[in-house]
């Protein structure tokens, strides 16, 4: 924050961040005040005396306000409530009533405590004043009485009074354009549910698939996914897009279509079905040509995959995203590195892939840094955490490999809340895996959100 | 995001003070080096020694400098520390960018 009083001449090494500084905000607000120069309003008025009546209804009219006027208690509580008047300026030195009392029933009726009570007095002492005050009253004003005075008072209770129906008023309309937007918002998370596959966990010949999507806002900067691109080749991915909620999963919306392989080679060439022999890295590079940074402003990561169910061969790219794990015959685990880095910055790195071979039973885990990021106060699930869960996974279907790793999170963090979208997807080739739940952890997984 | 402006000649080194270039703190970074560059700035070393946490909206800001500086310019990154260097690593960034270890060493390099 800027100092006040600082000269540009000396604000030269340190540059703060762009907030407002104080006496430019006062000047602003200043402006807006003076238009509340209006001390106008309606005004109810329980004077006793005739003259001092007339002398104060004539400095209140000075003043632009309207009036209306009561005689005595229950006349003052009648007129308050069915006109409701903006003010109340009430004597309680009327003989043959207890003002306190009738300023108490003011305050206590839940149709007129809401409208501000000046109290005019006579001949009362401190301890009155006190009274008057703590009875709700927002002035208490003894002899002698300047009219013009109590009139100038009451249109300063007027300007606060119109200041608070203002603000009222805009909290109203924050509270509507916020509820109009928690509606957006869950269309928006519907629009992005579809996106997703249908199914949590699928078993096809030859290889199975599960899923975990649990995003930190109703929408997340995520997104994952996995398309038949012939008989035989599967692809699947996991995309984070920079930032969460609407922006970013407006993103992914877009990413997903990109990479629909039905879509037809548009001009910008962002089907990938047109990418031969399916290479990731063809794909990452169409990708990195059609999102430039300048476009969405937001950069993304993703990990791309392609497996044949035949063979179990497989080539994989990534760019800049946390490096997909292999899980082997014996819990053996391995990373893969090749890639390229985040999409956007128009073929800076070019982008590599690998090519390998699953076995029987062998799995890919894709996930994004929601997960090894994941932390409570003191540790992180990290990188370890994650290979220390998948080690234990060789031959384990891939529901289960996720239902495990998002138990462990839970576990590590007590529930608190999630400080990234939690993305990840399995993928075992083979049949004949391991579908029993006697292994997995005995912890309720979270609960899917949206 | 306080920021400190230092010029070694023709070099501008932009040292980030605060420990997070987080979300809250990209957009103002980016700002900041927008008007720089626009004020004829084509040199930059970006400091990163201060900062304990950057995420990819950081990176983000610092990708966008660099593609903003294009082929006339030049940006390079100073003091990237433990966790902060295993994310340019991690996103490959380390590739895109010349990392140094210090801000003496970014100049020099920039000068050069």
């Amino acid at each position: 924050m800027e100092r006040l009083g600082e000269t540009p001449a000396t604000r030269q090494a340190v540059v703060s961040n762009g907030q407002v500084p104080f006496d430019a905000l006062n000047r602003q607000n200043g402006r807006q005040l003076d238009k509340a120069v209006d001390r106008s309003g309606t005004v109810l008025v329980v004077v006793g005396d005739g003259e001092e009546r007339r002398q104060l209804a004539k400095a209140l009219k000075d003043q632009g306000c309207e009036l209306l006027f009561a005689a005595d208690g229950q006349a003052a509580l009648r007129v308050a409530r069915s006109r409701q008047p903006n003010l109340i300026i009430l004597d309680i030195s009327r003989p043959g009533e207890d003002g306190f009392e009738v300023c108490a029933a003011l305050r206590d009726d839940e149709q007129s405590r809401h409208i501000p009570v000046i109290l005019l007095a006579r001949g009362f002492g401190p301890e009155e004043k006190m009274r008057g005050l703590r009875l709700g009253a927002v002035d208490y004003i003894g002899e002698p009485f300047d009219w013009a005075e109590v009139a100038a008072q009451a249109g300063s209770q007027l300007k606060l009074e119109r200041l608070r129906r203002d603000l009222e008023a805009a909290n109203l309309n924050l509270m509507n354009r916020q509820a109009q937007h928690q509606a957006d918002l869950t269309a928006a998370a519907g629009i992005q549910k579809s996106l997703l596959p249908p199914y949590w966990a699928e078993q096809f010949e030859g290889v199975s698939v599960a899923w975990k999507f649990l995003p930190m806002d109703q929408v997340g900067g995520d997104l994952l996914g996995y398309r038949w691109l012939d008989e035989d080749h599967l692809a699947a991915y996991v995309i984070d897009v920079c930032g969460h909620g609407l922006p970013a999963a407006m993103l992914t919306a877009a990413i997903s279509i990109s990479l629909t392989p039905t879509i037809a080679n548009g001009g910008e060439g962002t089907s990938v079905r047109q990418c031969e022999g399916f290479s990731p890295r063809q794909v990452l590079e169409t990708l990195d040509r059609a999102y430039p940074l300048e476009r969405f402003e937001r950069p993304f990561t993703i990990s791309y995959l392609v497996l044949n169910r035949k063979t179990g061969e497989f080539r994989c790219s990534r760019a800049g995203h946390p490096m997909p794990i292999i899980i082997r015959k014996g819990g053996k685990l391995e990373s893969i590195e090749a890639g390229g880095t985040i999409i956007g910055l128009g073929r800076m790195l070019p982008f590599d892939e690998s090519v390998g071979r699953l076995n029987c039973g062998d799995s890919i885990i894709l996930y994004s840094d929601g997960i090894t990021d994941w932390t409570n106060e003191s540790t992180t699930f990290g990188i370890k955490g994650l290979r220390r869960v998948l080690e234990e996974c060789w031959g384990i279907a891939p529901e289960i490999i996720c239902e495990r790793v998002i138990a462990r999170l839970d576990k590590s963090n007590n529930r608190t809340a999630m400080h990234d979208d939690v993305t990840m997807l399995a993928l075992t080739y083979g049949s004949g895996l391991d579908r029993s739940m006697k292994k997995s952890a005995s912890s309720v997984p979270i609960e899917y959100t949206s | 995001m306080r920021l400190e402006e230092q010029l070694y000649g023709d070099a501008l080194v932009v040292k980030l003070l605060d420990s997070r270039f987080d979300a809250s703190a990209a957009p103002f970074v980016k700002e900041r080096i927008g008007d720089l560059i626009s004020n004829g700035h084509y040199r930059i070393a970006l400091d990163i020694s201060e900062v304990e946490f950057i995420d990819s909206s950081g990176l983000s800001a610092a990708v966008w400098a660099l593609k903003r500086l294009g082929s006339e310019g030049e940006l390079v990154i100073g003091g990237a520390r433990g966790t902060v260097m295993s994310l340019f690593r991690l996103t490959q960034l380390d590739k895109v960018f010349r990392i140094f270890p210090d801000n003496e060493t970014a100049v020099a390099a920039l000068r050069r």
